[in-house]
């Protein structure tokens, strides 16, 4: 299933009725292929509100249908460990830390498994941009597009400062000379290098 | 024995801050310089020609948004290390990011052709036919663009600028008059005219032109400047919208002191050069013409630039000067594309190039808007910018900048439709 695809699809409750559009779907990195535990959905009068994945009863490209809806739903705010897929994944830039180089997200990759939506990874092709842009169907991704969560980094602020706290992070199977490598394309992520020295191995 | 140490540990810090400025100079004065381009030059000799000096302060609030925006975009691009295009799609997605890039790659063969132009008119005031002259040009640049290694592209630019002080030189020839200069420069009136605005918002989308923003973030980040190199590059900004400033200045005021008093129109830069002549003697004409050349060249080498590395962000294919042909045909494609496209249409027989330049400075205000838009929701997103954020007073300062721009173009579109 594309991260593309899912958002701004309808959101209804178990009467068919409309309560928004996805906005977007938040993940805590605690695993190498975290599972999705919240959904983001503005409300067609406005608010943006979030959802426990446990109100969540099923999900397509068509429509997302929540089972349970609180009386009070909380006003969406975003944890300092919480990761939002479409805000801080989606388009953004990344290290591609198997074939080390820095390139941009162009979908998300989530798989269902177990009543839970996974993170699978991410397709960078180009295709899929003009996809995206409605320019062109969607193909058939070639492996060299795809690059799964456990080899990346994000190198946004707040997506590398979260991905860093985590030993599953990829970037820390990077020895310092590969990291020097990226380093030197990308100097900013200096901080990437330094930090990797400083983690625990 | 320690005053002498002292003594000594302050020049080496002085010595040592200058190296690292000299280091880091180039994109703020690049920028701020290629901002004085044929349509710019044209912009503020009609600017000088037709309001003499009483306009002279749309070109100081200009200058001010100048300052504050490309210092947002060259932080933008330490501190990320991306394009502005590139940044444009990570916080608002694809399809803005096409929609603003779509815009910015035909109001950039508008004015790329503009810079053609001008190198046509510049030396088709020696003589020269635009048929010799823009071709000649077009492979010059490219060459130097393609072949050269990026510190020889960036030294060989940064002299090429080094002509501008010509207008400087032009502009004390004429013989002013400062006092109204200084007049028009610090008392704000504008005669509510169709004409008048849209001078002015042509002397707005000229100085802040779209093309400049979203170069000099490309060029900070291509010349892998550092957080540790934000002050330094300020000091370079500032420089590079000061020299903006002093030199269009310059022709505003040489403008006003000849052509307004004698009530001569022009309709291109090289009228302006030519008019001079009786009225400043030759000299002040040639320097007005080489000036131009000048400005032409530098500005047709880095709008294509701009124009790929902008492409290449979008589609998630980061470029480097330095990456080689084969490495990179996204970016020489779209380079060599803008380029090929402009010398046609500038080589088409008969055509008229002025609503050309006119049109594309107002089409740059027009765009400037989403653009400015943009660049002030990425610089305050602490997501993408950490502690280097755009708050405080330079956020107040640009909320202010933007919306008098957009005055500006409502003011535009109202005049123009009525």
């Amino acid at each position: 299933m594309n991260l593309s695809d899912l958002i701004r699809c309808p959101v209804l409750d178990t009467s068919e009725r409309r309560i928004g559009k996805l906005k977007d779907l938040i993940v805590t990195l605690d695993a190498p292929h975290p599972n999705v535990v919240a959904v983001i959905v503005r409300v067609d009068r406005g608010s943006t509100l979030r959802f426990p994945w446990k109100d969540v009863q099923e999900v397509e490209t068509t429509g997302i249908t929540l089972s349970a809806i609180d009386s009070t739903p909380n006003e969406f705010e975003a944890g300092e460990k919480e990761l939002l897929l479409a805000r801080h994944v989606l388009d953004s830039q990344i290290i591609d830390i198997r074939g080390k180089r820095v390139v941009r997200v162009a979908d998300v990759d989530l798989v269902r498994r177990s009543g839970k939506l996974r993170l699978a990874g991410v397709d960078i092709a180009i295709g899929t941009v003009l996809h995206r842009m409605g320019l062109g169907r969607r193909r058939e991704r070639l492996p060299a597009h795809y690059i799964d969560w456990a080899d990346l980094h994000l190198t946004s602020h707040r997506g590398h400062e979260i991905q860093l706290q985590t030993t599953a992070a990829g970037i820390h199977r990077l020895s310092a000379d590969e990291l020097a490598a990226i380093v030197k394309r990308k100097p900013r992520y200096k901080k990437v290098l330094s930090a990797r020295r400083r983690a625990p191995s | 024995m320690r005053r002498r140490k002292t003594k000594g540990g302050a020049r080496r810090r002085r010595r040592a801050g200058f190296i690292a400025l000299a280091a880091v100079v180039g994109p703020g004065v690049l920028a701020g310089l290629s901002d004085d381009d044929p349509a710019g030059i044209t912009t503020y000799s009609i600017l000088g020609a037709k309001y003499g000096y009483t306009l002279l302060w749309v070109l100081l609030l200009s200058v001010g948004a100048l300052i504050i925006f490309h210092e947002l975009c060259a932080r933008m691009g330490i501190v990320t290390g991306q394009g502005l295009a590139g940044l444009v799609r990570e916080r608002y997605g694809v399809r803005l990011a096409a929609g603003g890039l779509f815009i910015l790659i035909i109001a950039n063969i508008g004015t790329t052709c503009a810079e053609f132009a001008g190198v046509a008119a510049a030396l088709g005031l020696a003589g020269v036919s635009k048929y010799i002259s823009v071709p000649i040009a077009a492979v010059g640049i490219s060459l130097l663009v393609l072949k050269g290694s990026f510190h020889r592209i960036e030294r060989v630019l940064l002299l090429l600028s080094g002509v501008f002080v010509a207008y400087i030189i032009s502009g004390f020839l004429a013989g002013p008059d400062w006092a109204a200069a200084a007049k028009g420069l610090f008392v704000p009136t504008l005669p509510l005219t169709r004409e008048a605005i849209l001078v002015a918002t042509a002397t707005v989308g000229t100085t802040l032109a779209p093309w400049g923003l979203a170069f000099i973030q490309s060029y900070a980040v291509d010349k892998r400047l550092q957080p540790k190199d934000l002050r330094y590059e300020r000091i370079d900004v500032i420089v590079g919208a000061v020299m903006t400033g002093v030199i269009g200045f310059f022709i505003v005021v040489a403008c006003a002191a000849t052509l307004h008093e004698s009530g001569s129109s022009i309709n291109d830069a090289s009228d302006a050069a030519a008019a001079l002549k009786p009225l400043a003697g030759n000299l002040s004409a040639a320097l007005f013409g080489a000036g131009l050349l000048g400005a032409a060249l530098l500005a047709a080498s880095i709008l294509p630039l701009s124009t790929a590395y902008s492409v290449g962000e979008v589609f998630g294919y980061e470029t480097e000067l330095d990456d080689s042909v084969r490495e990179a045909p996204l970016f020489y494609g779209t380079y060599a594309a803008i380029v090929v496209i402009s010398v046609i249409i500038v080589l088409i027989p008969g055509i008229p190039l002025i609503p050309i330049l006119f049109l594309t400075q107002a089409l740059n205000a027009i765009l400037l808007l989403p653009l400015l838009l943009f660049i002030y929701g990425i610089s305050r997103d602490p997501d993408i910018m950490g502690e280097y954020a755009n708050k405080g007073k330079v956020a107040i300062l640009s909320m202010i900048a933007i919306a008098l721009i957009g005055v500006c173009v409502m003011a535009l579109a109202v005049v123009s439709l009525i």
